[in-house]
């Protein structure tokens, strides 16, 4: 978390992770192994869509159950010097053959896998946030695979482990691809980013836990949430509090064309896609169209968040009244227009509040 | 009664719902983990049920039934208590069984029964892996007591099983359907199989210890072979287990049959039924021969005992020099018996080297007159006999000629050989057990003669001593000799001008014994006996099974320090410390590691070699500016590949843009000579990618 001062003197919180700033490229050779290293364990975020899990960024070690079956080698092996069984020996030693195989056998199931990110997600603050993933899995099958987030293990971490069950570990074909969603559960408006990615397998055996890191820049959005009851939308005073009718519409309201991609769902004429299997937008108009001008200022609040959540309320309005609006915030400004991208557009502002959408690094379209 | 008879109910309902989920075994991973577990823990029992006393197979087994029929660990507090109670019950029945709860075979016993008992409560894959452990634990305490071939070939598929078992804990955790059992089972074999040359190098190389590092080992019970006691009986059970004793290689001069008598325990005390080993010294010198002796009489022979059953190691008669072996270098000893003993005895095979006479007599210190060589017991034992041997000291004075006609009157007199003699003495009649078998049963087997013989011998006054071991062998095809515990045998010492002379009295009664072996000397009727478990020793299969057996006992079960320095001699490797050895084994992996590596670069480059030179130009030109990050897809032409790369590395514009014109006028306007070479030497201008990053 960053405390931000904004202009007027009023502080407020936005999470961080919008801080980093593109860096020189290191000249000197330590600052270059340095930085590999950074790269190489996650701790720098990559602006690339995808990654390939190659040698060189992935650990082994052998896991807890690991190192057990190491012990029970080494004891039966004192079994077998003490007592001369030659048999000992070799069950000792074929236990040690496994550990070499399971490593090797569990590298594998991370080498040349590929993770390739999706849309930054967005959703309203307290709700959770679902980061899509697709995984590639060439050459071979995977199993036992593990994506997460790569929090050090602290307090957080295992909150979020009693809080939400473990996440489910892939399996992935042969030359397959498998969609996967790390879930981030938010308390607050602002931009969060999701931060480092653990990769971890330890199958077939569960004796080496194989691991890697990917950390993408890769941000989702938290939407304030809208004010409850909304507040009635603030159609300008000179249009007597009527919303007129648009003139670029055509009233007739059985007006069909067919479908383009942006259209509001709410303007799809259901029965006629029911009936035809084609998809067709109503263009004709029910009622009357408002238009409205949203900015800060006619808030008429002084509390940042509380100002966010109004016109988040606004703009939820607006969508239901089927009513184009423009909006003027202190990070940017839309021009009018009514439609779902247009909705996300404004919403994302709210969220990235007070940087310009454009400023922040990492959201993914 | 009420509390009662809801904690029935309860524990009925426990049950139906363990039965209900019998049904969907296959669609639980968890409880499939937990049957694949209880499977190869029934396997490891059944490795050791031999070797666990009666009651604590049953009680083990009593417990794996229970850890099928429960399938979820118990969760109610009083379920969970009668579990705790149960392993107590356990610990003590074994207790009570074996007297102690630490040691070997109290240990195996523990872990019998506590395998299963863990299960039942296993609730998490921590607790698998406990289970886990604990059934490969009692599966190698089976080796213990097994040893042999059949042993070592369980060995592979039941590690198999326990590997594919690991792989099941984590099934639960497993997203969607995960494939069937068989295929674990087959992709664990792959993985034993792939890790077999590693752990076949640790097993060669790994530096092998001359001497056990804790405590000395238990008792060996329930074993059959020589013990270090003899009663009537007892070498007669012991003729009808085919077992291998030991083996023996000789190097150079083989001897006959006839003159193969291989020492184990002498006996000296008796107590009127059994014989006991008694007191003997344990500094007494080797017999000390001429050279020329030495030339022409010295046997030289390897011989690996699968298992020692007494402190002695069985030696042909006599031996000149202390056996060598890593296993009995710092325990060995001489008695003045002639016997060689080891303070310390390795609960596996042991093989050693030893020089030896095939004499029938050696010098030695006389016997006292108050010594156990003499005693014959209170005067009231055996009141026939004494009079016989009164009767025969009378008529031969010499005791040469006294033994000669003891023979002879074992040889006249209607005796027989046979492995089923009468009881003669039980109860009260022990003190007349050699009467009754002198004179009024006449049927014995090698223990009933040595033991009249040794008696009448004393009592006419020859110091006279039983000696156990085996006698004979049985030739391979191969050249080794096989010595069974069929071929265990008792005969007599006795001490006659000076000299410690051996005295056969089976060999007067049967011939046939000493000559060919026990089974022709017997009755008919009764070689079966003795036969009856080798049905299929004229197979082919047998052959190749004793090869196999042969070869195992020398190199796996026998595989010591000394054959350690013999195989790395072998090798070419002569006097290298195993570990240093390890260390030169790990270099030649790696080594061909890089060389395998170093012929796929070269395939590579071979392979590069069937484009055309302007397209190989240009692969390298792509490869370089690829890994200096510029990712040309594969859909881009060369001219467009290179005009980014013009943009991105501004410095080698022209270089980049000759490259282009070139390639281009080679692939598609026609050929020059020097057009290909300027493609070569337009390459070599760009640099390398690491510089072209920095750039």
């Amino acid at each position: 978390m960053a405390k931000i001062l904004i202009g007027n003197d009023q502080s407020l919180t936005v999470n961080s992770s919008t801080t980093s700033i593109p860096q020189q490229a290191p000249t000197s050779w330590p600052d270059r192994i340095r930085a590999h290293w950074r790269e190489s364990f996650g701790y720098k975020a990559i602006s690339d869509t995808e990654i390939e899990l190659v040698q060189r960024r992935i650990y082994v070690l052998p896991s807890m159950r690991g190192w057990s079956v190491i012990g029970i080698a080494i004891l039966l092996l004192l079994v077998g010097i003490n007592y001369q069984l030659s048999l000992a020996y070799v069950v000792a030693f074929l236990l040690g053959g496994l550990m070499q195989v399971a490593l090797h056998a569990t590298y594998r199931n991370l080498r040349g896998l590929k993770i390739r990110v999706g849309k930054s997600p967005r959703c309203i603050a307290g709700e959770t946030l679902h980061f899509p993933l697709t995984v590639f899995s060439p050459e071979r099958m995977r199993e036992g695979v593990l994506i997460e987030r790569g929090v050090k293990k602290t307090k957080e971490r295992s909150k979020v482990v009693q809080h939400t069950q473990r996440p489910k570990r892939l399996r992935i074909g042969a030359d397959a691809q498998c969609a996967h969603t790390i879930e981030l559960p938010t308390a607050q408006r602002g931009v969060v980013s999701l931060g480092r990615l653990l990769i971890e397998s330890r199958a077939p055996y569960g004796l080496i836990r194989a691991w890697s890191y990917a950390h993408f820049e890769w941000v989702g959005l938290i939407e304030p949430i809208p004010e409850e009851p909304a507040p009635a939308l603030p159609y300008a005073t000179g249009s007597n509090a009527q919303p007129h009718a648009r003139a670029d519409i055509a009233h007739d309201p059985d007006m069909l064309r067919e479908y383009a991609h942006g259209d509001s769902l709410k303007r799809v004429a259901w029965k006629q896609v029911a009936k035809s299997g084609e998809w067709y937008t109503r263009t004709g108009e029910t009622g009357q169209r408002g238009e409205v001008e949203l900015s800060w200022q006619d808030t008429l609040l002084t509390d940042t968040e509380a100002r966010l959540s109004r016109i988040a309320a606004w703009i939820d309005r607006a969508r239901n009244e089927n009513a184009a609006f423009s909006l003027t915030l202190p990070n940017g400004h839309l021009p009018l227009a009514d439609s779902a991208p247009h909705h996300d557009e404004a919403l994302s502002m709210l969220a990235t509040f007070p940087k310009p959408l454009s400023e922040v690094r990492g959201v993914r379209a | 009664m009420f509390a009662r008879s809801s904690k029935l109910s309860n524990t009925k309902s426990l049950f139906r719902t363990s039965g209900n989920n019998v049904a969907s075994a296959t669609g639980n991973p968890d409880l499939r983990a937990r049957r694949f577990l209880l499977f190869a823990i029934f396997l490891s029992q059944l490795a050791n049920i031999t070797s666990v006393k009666p009651l604590i197979a049953v009680a083990g087994i009593a417990a794996l039934i229970l850890a099928v029929l429960v399938n979820t660990p118990p969760r109610n507090f009083f379920l969970r208590g009668g579990l705790m109670g149960l392993t107590l019950l356990a610990g003590l029945f074994v207790f009570l069984q074996y007297g102690r709860l630490i040691g070997r075979e109290s240990g195996v016993a523990l872990l019998f029964i506590f395998g299963p008992l863990k299960l039942i409560e296993a609730k998490s894959t921590r607790d698998f892996m406990v289970v886990w452990g604990l059934g490969l634990m009692l599966f190698v305490a089976s080796f213990f007591e097994n040893l042999g071939l059949f042993a070592a070939l369980t060995v592979a598929p039941i590690i198999v099983i326990y590997i594919a078992a690991l792989r099941l804990f984590d099934a639960p955790n497993e997203e969607c359907d995960a494939p069937n059992l068989w295929s674990h089972v087959k992709t664990a074999g792959l993985h034993t199989l792939m890790g077999i040359p590693l752990a076949a190098m640790l097993f060669i190389l790994f530096p092998r210890a001359t001497a056990p590092l804790w405590g000395m080992r238990d008792p060996t019970t329930g074993q059959t072979g020589l013990s270090e006691e003899m009663e009537p009986g007892q070498i007669a059970r012991l003729i009808q287990n085919r077992e291998i004793a030991f083996r023996v290689e000789f190097e150079g001069r083989k001897p006959p049959r006839q003159s193969l008598y291989w020492r184990g325990p002498v006996l000296r005390e008796f107590d009127g039924l059994k014989w006991t080993a008694g007191e003997s010294r344990r500094d007494a010198d080797f017999i000390s021969p001429s050279p020329e002796d030495m030339e022409k009489e010295s046997l030289i022979y390897n011989v690996t005992v699968e298992r020692l059953d007494t402190r002695w190691l069985p030696v042909l008669e006599v031996p000149v020099a202390f056996p060598t072996g890593p296993a009995i270098d710092s325990t060995r000893f001489l008695t003045d018996a002639q016997q060689i003993g080891v303070r310390r005895a390795s609960n596996g095979a042991t093989s050693y080297r030893v020089q030896s006479f095939a004499r029938a007599s050696y010098a030695g210190i006389a016997p006292a007159s108050t010594s156990a060589e003499l005693r014959t017991g209170p005067r009231i034992w055996n009141q026939k006999s004494r009079a016989f041997a009164a009767q025969l000291g009378a008529q031969y004075p010499d005791p040469r000629q006294r033994v000669g006609a003891l023979l002879n009157y074992f040889n006249r007199e209607q005796f027989f050989y046979t492995l089923n003699p009468p009881v003669y003495a039980d109860g009260e009649k022990r003190t007349s057990a050699i009467d009754a078998f002198l004179f009024e049963g006449r049927r014995g087997f090698c223990e009933h003669y040595a033991n009249a013989t040794t008696f009448l011998l004393r009592a006419s006054g020859i110091p006279a001593r039983v000696v156990t071991g085996y006698q004979g062998g049985e030739w391979t095809q191969s050249g080794y000799m096989i010595v069974r515990q069929s071929d265990a045998h008792a005969w007599v010492e006795a001490w006659i001008a000076g000299q410690w002379f051996r005295v056969d009295p089976t060999a007067a009664v049967a011939p046939n014994r000493v000559e060919l072996g026990v089974e022709q000397a017997l009755p008919e009727t009764e070689r079966m006996f003795v036969n009856g478990q080798r049905w299929w020793s004229s197979d082919a299969f047998a052959g190749i099974w004793e090869n196999a057996n042969f070869s195992y006992t020398k190199w796996v079960i026998g595989f010591d320090r000394d054959r350690q320095k013999e195989l790395l001699r072998e090798l070419g490797l002569g006097q290298m410390n195993p570990f240093t050895a390890m260390g030169w084994m790990l270099i030649a992996v790696s080594i061909s590691g890089i060389v395998v590596a170093l012929g796929w670069w070269l395939m590579r480059k071979r392979n590069e070699r069937h484009f055309d030179p302007s397209v190989r130009a240009w692969r390298k030109l792509r490869a370089r500016l690829n890994k200096a990050g510029l990712n040309i897809a594969p859909h881009e032409t060369v001219s467009e590949a290179l005009a980014r790369a013009s943009v991105r590395w501004p410095a080698h514009r022209e270089t980049f843009a000759a490259f282009a014109r070139d390639y281009n006028a080679l692939r598609f306007a026609v050929a020059t000579r020097s057009s290909v070479n300027a493609l070569v030497a337009a390459v070599r201008k760009i640099p390398f990618a690491v510089q072209l990053r920095r750039a």
